[in-house]
């Protein structure tokens, strides 16, 4: 089992190395976004968000990284012929895709890692990188959309060219980060707004993760895995539908 | 014991209301080491019948074992069995160079890299790929990546592998090359392979056994060698001297080839009316010809494949 985490570790570098210049951009394009809303808020709003600027967008990458993997990634395996290999690994595609998800989840937290701290230089703003909290939280909060990600790409092994959703998601992200959680209790269930305010409380006023609010942690951990439940869920219904219908590599 | 057992199966595909039935209540068996050819015209099934053998398709009725092991019920065991080749040169990842790719098959199936470094070596070499085994899949040519692609299958020592078309596409010397190391994989490893072809030189070459399949039923499974000898009485070539005939004019024979050897002419055919070999004699005699020899031949597969899926 060890072995499918390495293989699938030692994929995503290959991958990564092979297309180097993509990953430059990306990390440029994200970093470009960012300087243009940076230097907006700046202008409308004063110095006074900016923290909450750097860690949203931090989050919002690493969102991205995530939805990413299980939508396209998986719909790009299925164009390759991939992915009914994948499918043939004894060990079941929910270990398969576990694997996908650990390999993203490292590559994904260096790429934005390094993000951030061009963010904190362009803006002057050390924010505190205290890796213990962090890094739980981070996890946490991103695992819902890994839940959302197999919900597309399951539909996806149906119905195909459902990649297009990928920008409307960008935005959608965007506005979850962005929700007022403090203001409405139930916009606590839904994914990534709770998880941003901690890891903000976190990275701007020096919390640590145990200091934190005990049912703020049990809705964040409940909800996130409740979503990545049902993601798999959906996706392992259309998988199956899938192989009744023979589309699994189709594509 | 047989390392696969294909009972009752039956495929349906429904989609926007229609139905098709795609495989037919089929059954059949693969022993050890055995090479089988799954042969049939397009849309037969033999598709179709090896992805539900590799778990990939649902089937609507009846079951599969893979060394005793239901590939539904037990399907984790079951495909620590079977590997598979589906999708020719597309079930590997072209970014990665052939050495990584096989590493990582390996690994995902669980072997270490450490423990498949030799095979994998041993592979690299039968298959030809030392030297490019270091260069992106995607800067290989099509043959290479196939032979690529069936590395990454055999790497997992599986009793069982599954090979869709494997020649599809492939030049006359790289077809070879694959055709003898599976055979030799076959022989020396006791490895079982089943594979679709529409190329009967390679089926007929390699195959231990052929089933041939259409409209999804199975019309024939036998010994190549038995199956060829079911249809040779039948096959005459005749050899004569002068004589100038239009052969097209026979009722009941069915002309495969005919030519001028040097001064003599021959004709090779099958023949469909058992009186017509007498009246071909006769037409030979009366248009001044002098009979030199006859012989039966042997069809090769292929003409033996046109008449069952014609007739059957
Ligand atoms: N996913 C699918 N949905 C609906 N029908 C399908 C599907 N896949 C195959 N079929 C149909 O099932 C039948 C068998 O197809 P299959 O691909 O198994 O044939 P095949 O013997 O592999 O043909 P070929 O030699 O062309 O590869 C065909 O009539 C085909 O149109
Ligand atoms: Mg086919």
């Amino acid at each position: 089992m060890l072995n499918l985490f390495w293989a699938m570790i030692k994929k995503e570098y290959y991958d990564r190395r092979f297309y180097f210049f993509n990953t430059l951009s990306y990390i440029f394009t994200l970093y470009m976004i960012f300087l243009f809303v940076f230097l907006g808020a700046k202008s409308f709003l004063g110095n006074k968000t900016i923290e909450g600027i750097v860690v949203g967008f931090w989050i919002w990458g690493s969102t991205l990284d995530s939805y990413s993997l299980l939508s396209l990634s998986l719909i790009s395996e299925a164009r390759l012929g991939t992915l009914e290999q994948l499918f043939m690994i004894p060990y079941g595609f929910k270990w398969v895709s576990a694997a996908m998800i650990i390999a993203n989840f490292i590559y994904s937290f260096l790429i934005q890692s390094l993000i951030l701290i061009l963010m904190m230089i362009t803006t002057g703003k050390f924010l505190h990188l205290d890796v213990v909290s962090i890094i739980p939280l981070w996890i946490i909060t991103i695992i819902a959309i890994h839940g959302l990600g197999f919900m597309l790409g399951g539909l996806a092994l149906i119905y195909k060219r459902i990649s297009s959703s990928y920008q409307i998601m960008q935005l959608v992200f965007a506005f979850l980060i962005a929700a007022p959680v403090g203001k409405h209790l139930y916009l606590k269930f839904l994914p990534l707004g709770l998880g941003y305010r901690m890891i903000q409380k976190v990275m701007h006023d020096g919390i640590k993760i145990w200091e934190l609010p005990g049912t703020d942690l049990l809705i964040l951990s409940f909800t996130s895995f409740f979503y990545l439940f049902i993601g798999f869920a959906v996706f392992s219904y259309f998988e199956k539908k899938a192989r009744n219908m023979g589309v699994l590599s189709h594509y | 014991m047989n390392i696969l057992k294909v009972e009752n199966v039956s495929k349906i595909y429904s989609y926007r209301s229609k139905k098709v039935l795609a495989v037919d209540n089929i059954s059949f068996e693969v022993k050890r080491g055995e090479i089988v050819g799954l042969l049939g015209p397009n849309g037969a099934g033999k598709t179709t019948t090896v992805k539900m053998i590799a778990s990939l398709i649902e089937p609507t009725s009846g079951s599969i074992f893979i060394d005793g092991k239901n590939i539904r019920s037990d399907k984790k065991h079951a495909l620590r069995k079977v590997a598979a080749v589906l999708e020719s040169n597309r079930n590997i990842y072209w970014v990665l160079t052939p050495r990584q790719n096989i590493d990582f098959f390996a690994n995902a199936w669980g072997f270490s890299s450490r423990s498949i470094r030799k095979y994998r070596e041993e592979l690299l070499e039968k298959f030809n790929l030392l030297e490019v085994a270091d260069k992106p899949v995607m800067k290989l040519s099509r043959g290479m990546q196939q032979k690529v692609a069936v590395c990454c299958a055999l790497i997992r020592k599986a009793p069982l592998l599954l090979l869709d078309e494997p020649t599809l596409g492939l030049d006359v010397m790289t077809t070879n090359e694959l055709k003898n190391t599976l055979r030799e994989i076959a022989k020396n490893d006791g490895n079982a392979i089943l594979l679709t072809s529409h190329n009967m030189k390679v089926v007929q070459d390699i195959c231990d056994r052929v089933i041939i399949i259409k409209k999804g039923k199975i019309i024939a499974d036998d010994k190549v060698s038995n199956l060829i000898d079911m249809f040779s009485a039948n096959f005459f070539k005749v050899v004569f001297k002068n004589g100038n005939i239009n052969f097209d004019f026979l009722i009941g024979i069915k002309v495969l080839k005919s030519y001028n050897q040097e001064e003599n002419k021959a004709v090779e055919f099958e023949l469909q009316d058992e009186d017509a070999l007498y009246e071909l004699l006769e037409v030979i005699r009366k248009s001044g010809g002098k009979l030199i020899s006859i012989e039966k031949i042997q069809p090769d597969l292929e003409e033996v494949f046109i008449r069952f899926v014609a007739g059957g």
